[in-house]
């Protein structure tokens, strides 16, 4: 079957890029879309062709469905892949897209919606057999609600039911203050989502978080490519991901497997998705969280230890293609570890950073992988997420992997902006992540109130009026002052050197 | 040659000067021998008392400085002649600043408001996190310089509270 002439890529940043290298990979011409403040993106210099959406805001560019889909059929695309977020999940915008003609690189926009109404997905979940947290999601009133957490056991969790992404979400550790807690999560349902509907869970509380990968085809054909650990969270947001989970075994893997098949055939899904679970370590029962109906940012360890590459599947199951391979045919190999480099503070509680790019040296090396969307010289602004890099390692084992990403994230190299690096090599090296024992309150617990290094060495000190003394720092600019000095060494191109180095 | 660096409040003065074909630096008692090795594209090779470091240094304005050196980067504030003014606390006192880059959503207060210590003030987000700015301390909002929509910088002060 032939496969796409043109994609439209939808998206920004690392996955944009990655995507765009898939396109190449197969023989498709990819298409790149941007807003004004992305003109110089590094996904917009490695496409065949770049539509400008608009200005910076998400609604009015890559948020902009009407824009999206013109931009696809202006330059002649025959499919869209959504990446993840902005529109990957949006079934109107599947819909839209292929009442226009277009293909959209992603499930049927109704398993999109069975996935996306928590309280609906909870439901089918169970009638399918899958385990859901002990829970209820019709609360009528408030007397009901309260009957339903004494009933589950405190702490539970209050959520939107319509909801994602942390909003709408509430721990209540004591029935006194369900109701408060129970009204607070309404507005904000009702706020973020125009549904002010709840759901109650038992609140799972050192759980450990691990999603199962699924493929499936439009032939019947539904496969699960093993787990992914993610439970070194902050703010509900993962920052170090690895595979196979240091908690799984062979049995809970395969349970977890099946049940995460059961509930992709549930909805009809094709394409690539993500069942989320929460495992509760001490009894080691697993439930259902929610499924990402979309290309995950963690998707590459998965591609490390199956040696398949997700993106292309994605296109290749879009253009009708059947899997070539079943369950039983799936082998994982070795560890592979994933590390969010992002543009923020974790000394400020994980506050977002803005600034020029003014050095960015990436590791390399055997088994180690960066996918990014930027490059020195980027600007790294307030208008979108502030996921800069990711830095997967893979290795024969989980000791050699999680040296090898020591190594990775010592040879980078961010300046201009700051970053939480520091912080990752600060997780990799604390003894309850190495046991790999990190729970989803690893961060609150063990590295509460965390603070860089504070003592300067000399050698700091000095490099930094070695390279005063060398450029003359008269210039306000980015880059050093070469002009200030024409006998600067900064200036030569060739470089410098002396004292026989 | 003299040279001042704050870190996180703390100073560090080190002076650099010729000996031989490479430096003596002193930073507070010790002193150290330096031989440059070289120094391009912001990368600088030395050896400091014979032990070969490489540090990649970027020049970010007239006085920040970010070091990559051993696996770590620190940023530090030089510390010049030129000027030293508004840099004597930042937020401290009755002055609120912008703890990150981003819009303001919503301003709860105005010019003349009396507020207690711990009241929301405005509203920011960035990058889809929003954040609640509260007031350091009771008093009088003296001087508001936020208005919803606007896009303001890290440690911009949004509020003054007299």
């Amino acid at each position: 079957m032939p496969l796409f002439d043109r994609i439209l890529i939808a998206n920004r940043g690392e996955i944009a890029v990655r995507l765009l290298r898939a396109c190449r990979e197969l023989g498709i011409s990819p298409v790149a879309v941007y807003s004004e403040v992305d003109r110089e993106a590094l996904h917009v210099r490695l496409a065949d062709e770049a539509i400008l959406l608009g200005p910076a805001a998400p609604a009015e560019s890559y948020l902009n469905m009407e824009k999206v889909i013109a931009a696809a059929l202006q330059s002649g695309a025959a499919a869209v892949h959504p990446g993840y977020g902005f529109l990957s999940e949006n079934a109107g915008f599947a819909r839209r897209a292929a009442a226009a003609g277009l293909v959209f690189i992603g499930p049927p926009p109704g398993a999109i919606d069975a996935m996306g109404d928590k309280a609906a997905a909870r439901v089918l979940m169970q009638s399918s057999g899958v385990p859901v947290v002990p829970g209820v999601q019709d609360v009528a009133d408030d007397k009901a609600l309260a009957k339903a957490a004494k009933d589950i056991g405190f702490p539970v969790l209050v959520k939107a039911a319509a909801g994602g992404g942390g909003k709408g979400m509430r721990v209540v550790n004591a029935s006194a203050d369900l109701l408060e807690s129970a009204a607070a999560a309404r507005r904000e349902a009702l706020n973020a989502f125009g549904d002010d509907r709840l759901i109650l869970e038992k609140y799972v509380a050192r759980g450990r978080h691990v999603e199962i990968q699924v493929l499936a085809d439009q032939h019947g054909n539904t496969v699960h490519l093993f787990e992914r650990e993610c439970s070194v969270q902050r703010r509900h947001q993962k920052i170090i991901e690895e595979t196979p989970s240091p908690l799984l075994d062979d049995d809970l893997r395969s349970a977890m497997g099946d049940a995460a098949v059961a509930a992709a055939q549930a909805v009809g899904y094709t394409n690539a998705g993500t069942v989320e679970f929460i495992v509760d370590p001490d009894t080691r029962a697993f439930y259902f969280l929610e499924m990402n109906t979309r290309l995950q940012v963690e998707h590459p360890i998965t591609e490390a230890i199956t040696g398949l590459d997700l993106a292309q599947w994605q296109i290749r199951i879009a253009a009708g293609e059947r899997l070539p391979f079943q369950q039983a045919d799936l082998t994982p190999h070795g560890h592979a570890i994933e590390c969010r480099l992002y543009a923020e503070d974790p000394a400020t509680g994980f506050l977002p950073s803005t600034g020029t790019l003014l050095a960015f040296d990436l590791p390399s090396g055997p088994g180690v992988r960066v996918d990014s969307g930027v490059t020195e010289g980027s600007e790294i602004s307030v208008h979108y997420d502030p996921l800069m890099a990711k830095l997967i390692v893979h290795a024969g084992d989980r000791p050699a992997a999680l040296r090898r990403m020591q190594t990775a994230l010592s040879e980078t190299v961010v300046l201009g902006v700051t970053t939480n690096r520091e912080f990752l090599l600060d997780v990799l090296q604390h003894p309850v992540f190495a046991a790999g024992e990190a729970t989803t309150r690893f961060i609150e617990e063990h590295l509460p109130n965390w603070r860089p290094a504070t003592s300067v060495p000399p050698a700091a000190l000095i490099a930094a009026a070695l390279a005063e003394l060398r450029a003359p720092a008269s210039s306000n600019g980015a880059t050093p002052a070469a002009d200030a000095d024409p006998y600067s060494p900064w200036a030569r191109p060739t470089g410098f050197r002396m004292g026989g180095g | 040659m003299k040279f001042t660096y704050t870190s996180n409040g703390q100073e560090h003065t080190l002076t650099l000067e010729k000996h031989g074909d490479g430096y003596r630096a002193r930073i507070g008692e010790q002193t150290f021998e330096v031989e440059l090795l070289g120094a391009e594209n912001g990368a600088v090779h030395f050896r400091l008392d014979g032990v070969p470091h490489r540090a990649r240094v970027a020049l970010d304005g007239p006085q920040k400085r970010w070091v990559a050196v051993a696996g770590r980067t620190y940023t530090l504030e030089k510390s010049g002649p030129a000027r030293r003014r508004g840099h004597d606390g930042g937020a401290g006192g009755g002055q609120v600043a912008a703890p990150m880059p981003g819009q303001i959503r919503a301003v709860l207060v105005a010019e003349g408001d009396e507020v207690v210590q711990g009241q929301p003030l405005l509203l920011m987000e960035a990058m889809k996190m929003e954040i609640r700015i509260a007031a350091p301390r009771a008093g009088i909002v003296a001087v508001l310089r936020a208005a919803v929509g606007a896009t303001v910088n890290k440690d911009d002060v949004l509020v003054e509270i007299a």
